[in-house]
């Protein structure tokens, strides 16, 4: 072993003895005792490793980002077993492919938005019970915006960036009648919504501009909507017992 | 619940690693809660459940390299071919080092010795498990590994005018010819 070679070994030697009874490692540092000035140089390496070490442990962590992750992912339930065969999958994915095609699309124009939002909260209801996955997940809305924009669903111009307390954590594209239909899934605090975007041509008879409707429960859950612009918002809250007033008042981003 | 305790376990250091990569809170943020993601989804993939943290941050990585779209990729340097660049230690530049000043020396690092730099000094990977997630030899971590820690003394040292003298000094601070390899 040239010197070479012995120092990149202890260079990679981490400082608190983890490494000790690696072979390759320990083969280095069995010739520390006849080689005093390398003894000396690998001390000073580990000293300096060890304030480097000690100063990385003091990165702050954002103090939501575990309760963050943990929301996400109950929106992320298990896989079911037959989509871990790709076989089975594959051959449920043409079968499914052929469904689609035999099945008549009816028209949305007809739909009013009570209609929308009872079939949304069905839709979301479904997806609460069999599990559904986050297909992005982002705490900025610029990076959720413009993920949505690259799957061709509606964008939720009407939020603002930049909220502190209900903050987006993710999102995904859900099919509604064969539209693609926007979901960005907030948290404030311990509580959870889902705003659900819908281009307002889809839907009959709503103003440009409608206000926030009072809030009123759709099978159970908290429903707020409103329209802007091309879309219609509907929010939903991720279970009965949500404040989703919360969610719509001025510190938030959904006002 | 497995995937609570997964996620308390590994979620600071893989915030602090993807800080170190993508310079953004936010950016890290996102890459951590999207690791999460990937494993909530594939996780069950992996059948040796010991390997989890090894994976959570292969998969990190792979995450940041694949939005920046990587072009080229980092070439390797064989141990045969790296030649130690090891500046002396200056104890003193570190002592007084908290988290920030560790992450703004380590941002000015080139990427390719801000990785395994990060990884090392989070201290819950060895050298073979930072050439797996990193996905490079061995040698090529150590070289890495000394490389970068040259890179970060002289950035350290920069920072203090008065240790300008012991910035340029490339050499090792022993002398192999006049010493005996078997004492």
């Amino acid at each position: 072993m040239d010197d070479a070679e012995l120092q990149l070994r202890l260079s990679a030697c981490r400082p608190n003895g983890q490494d000790n009874d690696d072979p390759l490692l320990r083969e280095a540092m069995e010739t520390l005792p006849h080689r005093p000035d390398l003894m000396n140089w690998f001390a000073n390496e580990q000293s300096f490793d060890r304030c480097m070490c000690k100063a990385v442990a003091e990165v702050k962590v954002p103090e939501n980002l575990c309760a963050e992750i943990l929301a996400a992912s109950k929106m992320s339930a298990s896989v079911p077993r037959w989509q871990r065969l790709p076989w089975l999958a594959a051959a449920a994915a043409l079968a499914l492919l052929g469904l689609v095609y035999s099945i008549y699309e009816p028209k949305t124009q007809d739909t009013t938005l009570a209609q929308f939002e009872s079939e949304i909260v069905d839709i979301f209801d479904g997806m609460k019970n069999r599990g559904f996955g986050l297909e992005h997940v982002s705490g900025e809305l610029t990076n959720v915006s413009a993920w949505l924009g690259n799957q061709g669903a509606p964008k939720p111009y009407i939020i603002q960036p930049g909220t502190k307390s209900a903050r987006p954590f993710g999102c995904r594209v859900v099919t509604w009648r064969g539209q693609k239909v926007t979901m960005v899934c907030f948290g404030r605090g311990d509580q959870e919504a889902h705003l659900f975007v819908v281009l307002r041509e889809s839907l009959k008879d709503l103003p440009e501009n409608l206000p926030p409707q009072k809030v009123q429960h759709v099978d159970g859950y908290p429903v707020a909507a409103w329209s802007c612009r091309k879309c219609v918002y509907v929010l939903l809250g991720d279970s009965p017992e949500t404040k989703l007033e919360d969610f719509l008042k001025a510190d938030s981003n959904l006002e | 619940m497995e995937f609570d305790q997964l996620v308390q376990e590994h979620y600071q250091g893989l915030y602090r690693f993807a800080l170190s990569l993508a310079q953004r809170e936010a950016d890290a943020a996102d890459l951590t809660q999207q690791t999460f993601l990937r494993w909530a989804t594939r996780g069950f993939q992996l059948r040796d459940r010991s390997k989890a943290k090894t994976w959570l941050f292969t998969t990190l990585y792979r995450e940041f390299l694949s939005g920046h779209r990587r072009a080229v990729r980092f070439p390797h340097v064989e141990l045969s071919d790296a030649e130690p660049e090891l500046p002396p230690v200056q104890a003193r530049t570190t002592e007084e080092m908290d988290g920030q000043s560790a992450m703004d020396a380590l941002s000015q690092l080139d990427e390719t010795y801000r990785a395994p730099l990060m990884l090392f000094y989070l201290q819950q990977h060895s050298y073979q498990e930072i050439a797996t997630i990193l996905d490079v030899p061995i040698g090529t971590v150590m070289s890495r590994l000394s490389r970068g820690k040259a890179q970060l003394r002289q950035k350290l040292s920069s920072a203090q005018p008065d240790q300008e003298a012991l910035v340029s000094a490339k050499v090792i601070p022993f002398e192999p010819a006049r010493t005996s390899r078997h004492g």
